[in-house]
């Protein structure tokens, strides 16, 4: 079954064109990985999918239900996490999570809401506002908002960027079980190492266009090669157009 | 700080202000026969002082609006750490650009308005009248606005020392009502205004001119002065009480937890000091407007039904601040719907309203040594109060702040809320002054209807106007 549907879609800012007629199609249990570099349109797309902007043509299901027509169904059956958007600034830890799950219609979500917090070990943040919580507490207090209530598939923007790596491991480690029970995810990510690693599907944008996409051994040009080295030929002229003469092969 | 400077937005809201007061000044003697100019200028002076006092109290908030997202600071005022510049020098010039601002974007098509006026035959208005009206209000707004930002600038440092400084103020005002100082002598500014139509004396103008000088002086130096030397966020713990608050206001109905949540922005956002700020500043300027038109005008003695309607205005101070007391970005990838979120608002801000209402009418009984005025003006400020706030909400919906200086908006806004209920004021003023009373009457009664029927027909078409509009831009 197919979870998510993209047809040709496009969007344009005045006269910039953030995509380009970018389709897609991912079957349920995947982890679909997106790359590409800043600006590429990963997070436009991932904002089209999950009903947060509209595209300027194009259309896009989710569940088989239209993202601009029925966006309140989509948000229903998915989670989002996004890449910058914060927990609301007055409520503490503990009151953001059960604000969630009781937006979201959870049952017996009390213990959930703990295991959360512990799950983070952000015990001692749970009273805390989260106006005054690090950027690293955000991007757990968020996870814990996006998974926390298991819907069968969750869109994750850049989701490591500002954890350590205790817990990008951790996180790592919870999604890849969330797939094997089942779960579809959509990431975002700039940490090729992650998204090789994770996701069964991988797809490379760049400047609005989709510029490759299948398994790693589809992506592949020649043996071993890996993620970084199949981007930086793919994204095409990187030597030239990103790196100004700057380089290391480390 | 809170302001933007856009081309459209900038042009626009003057150019409204310039042809509002043209039409103003030339229908005058039509519209309001009774009042002369000498009054016009008392009543346009103390509108001034109000302005530069809320204007200035705008710094009051400063805090919550610097750090409400995400905990950071974000605004330039908040840039010293990763910059070479004192946070007083910032202060200072947000404080020079805002009185600018706003006297390029106010007080002058006021006065370009005026001297239009002046130029028709069949007004009162003379060019050397508005000028001395424009120098004047100059020095009114500022010294309004100086005022108000040393109080704010005193209060965020310490909140001793911004109630101390409000009690020794009020106590100053209280004594010299009390011991009948003229209030030439209290607001020196109105004052010198006055004098071109009561026989100035060159030596009165120039003590006057001279009290307005050194207050404002005084007054920014001190909102300097007390403005913190650096910003710091602390980190603050608040008890998880969202279920408890959601149950407490579960007679709101399928949305009480977003009235739970709302309710909670709003507490710890400053809440206490944001109701008092929505009813001291209007009760304020009430009393003022009562004690000078009292004292130097006995034909402005207005009913209490004209100041529970100038109160209903401020409806939409109260639902300005439940709008923006936080972002709502994170709401984007939750299944909410942008309708409940305004209707949530808007509950809060009925209930807010009947608080705040209660004690305007009580103000207003208390200011009129009469319990009946009291219960003549509950009813008037409550749905004055809840019908600017519905229209604001169904207009401005969670983007009232971004909204409020949008030339669309203000036109709407000014045709469906404002211009409803300062037609209601200005007919209670007049009502029983004039031979046309039936048809005064007649239209009160319009505008009673229009207001009840509007209230009723804006909430429930907030669904439709907003169901499809996104939490972030």
């Amino acid at each position: 079954m197919k979870v998510i549907v993209a047809e040709n879609i496009v969007k344009q800012f005045g006269d910039f064109t953030a995509l380009s007629g970018v389709s897609m199609s991912i079957p349920q249990g995947s982890f679909y990985g997106l790359c590409g570099p800043n600006g590429a349109g990963k997070t436009t797309l991932l904002k089209i999918l999950t009903s947060q902007i509209a595209p300027t043509s194009g259309n896009a299901f989710i569940f088989n239900f239209n993202v601009m027509q029925d966006p309140f169904k989509v948000k229903k059956e998915i989670a989002i996490m996004p890449e910058t958007e914060s927990p609301p600034s007055f409520l503490t830890v503990e009151e953001y999570l059960y604000f969630v799950a009781r937006i979201r219609e959870m049952e017996n979500f009390e213990g959930k809401i703990g295991e959360w917090i512990d799950f983070f070990k952000i015990e001692e943040k749970r009273e805390t506002l989260c106006k005054d919580l690090s950027k690293g507490m955000r991007q757990k207090v968020m996870l814990a908002a996006t998974l926390m209530p298991e819907t069968s598939l969750v869109f994750l923007d850049e989701p490591f960027i500002n954890l350590d790596p205790i817990f990008q491991r951790k996180v790592r480690a919870y999604l890849a079980n969330y797939i094997q029970r089942g779960g579809t995810i959509f990431m975002n990510t700039h940490i090729l190492e992650i998204a090789e690693k994770l996701c069964d599907r991988l797809a490379i944008i760049n400047r609005g266009v989709m510029i490759g996409e299948g398994t790693m051994s589809q992506l592949r040009s020649r043996p071993n090669e890996n993620l970084e080295q199949i981007f930086m030929r793919l994204v095409g002229g990187a030597d030239q157009y990103y790196m100004d003469g700057f380089d290391y092969e480390g | 700080m809170h302001i933007a400077i856009g081309g459209q937005n900038f042009i626009l809201l003057p150019v409204l202000i310039l042809i509002g007061v043209f039409f103003g000044g030339v229908l005058q003697g039509t519209l309001v026969p009774e009042m002369d100019v000498r009054q016009m200028v008392l009543l346009l002076q103390m509108s001034v002082m109000m302005t530069g006092l809320i204007l200035g109290g705008f710094a009051f908030m400063a805090p919550e609006i610097a750090e409400k997202r995400f905990g950071d600071i974000k605004l330039l005022v908040a840039q010293q750490p990763y910059l070479p510049i004192e946070v007083k020098r910032i202060y200072f010039l947000i404080y020079v650009k805002d009185i600018l601002f706003y006297s390029t974007i106010i007080l002058a098509p006021i006065s370009i308005g005026l001297l239009g006026a002046a130029a028709l035959p069949m007004t009162d208005f003379t060019v050397i009248g508005v000028a001395v009206l424009a120098g004047c209000m100059f020095l009114t707004f500022t010294l309004g606005f100086a005022l108000a930002f040393a109080i704010s600038m005193a209060y965020i440092r310490s909140k001793g020392l911004g109630s101390a400084l409000i009690g020794s103020l009020g106590a100053l005002v209280v004594l010299a009502v009390l011991a009948d100082i003229p209030v030439k002598w209290i607001v020196p500014p109105v004052g010198l205004n006055l004098l071109k139509y009561s026989g100035a004396d060159i030596g009165t103008a120039f003590a006057l001119g001279m009290m307005s000088f050194s207050a404002i002086m005084a007054f920014s130096a001190m909102a300097i002065a007390f403005s913190k030397e650096k910003w710091e966020s602390k980190e603050h713990t608040a008890e998880s009480i969202l279920d408890r608050t959601e149950e407490r206001f579960s007679f709101t109905g399928f949305d009480s937890l977003l009235v739970a949540k709302e309710f909670l922005d709003m507490k710890r956002s400053g809440g206490t000091a944001k109701i008092a700020f929505t009813f001291v500043m209007p009760m304020g300027a009430l009393f003022m407007i009562k004690i000078l038109s009292d004292t130097i005008s006995d034909e402005l003695a207005f009913g209490p039904e004209f100041y529970a309607l100038t109160m209903g205005f401020f409806g939409m101070l109260i639902y300005y601040m439940i709008s923006g007391s936080d972002y709502l970005n994170s709401y984007q990838v939750l299944p909410i719907s942008p309708a409940d979120v305004i209707r949530a608002k808007l509950k809060l801000h009925f209930m807010m309203s009947a608080l705040v209402s209660v004690l305007m009418a009580v103000g207003i009984g208390l200011l009129f040594v009469d319990a009946m005025a009291m219960f003549v003006a509950l009813p008037i400020v409550l749905i004055g109060s809840v019908f600017m706030g519905v229209v604001m909400a169904y207009l401005t919906g969670f983007r009232t702040a971004e909204m409020l200086l949008e030339p669309k908006f203000l036109a709407l806004f000014t045709v469906l809320g404002a211009l409803p209920l300062s037609m209601a004021a200005a007919l209670y003023g007049v009502l029983g002054r004039d031979e046309y009373q039936d048809l005064v009457q007649f239209m009160l009664m319009g505008i009673a209807i229009y207001i009840l029927a509007g209230t009723y027909v804006y909430y429930s078409r907030i669904e439709n106007r907003w169901m499809h509009e996104s939490f972030v831009r």
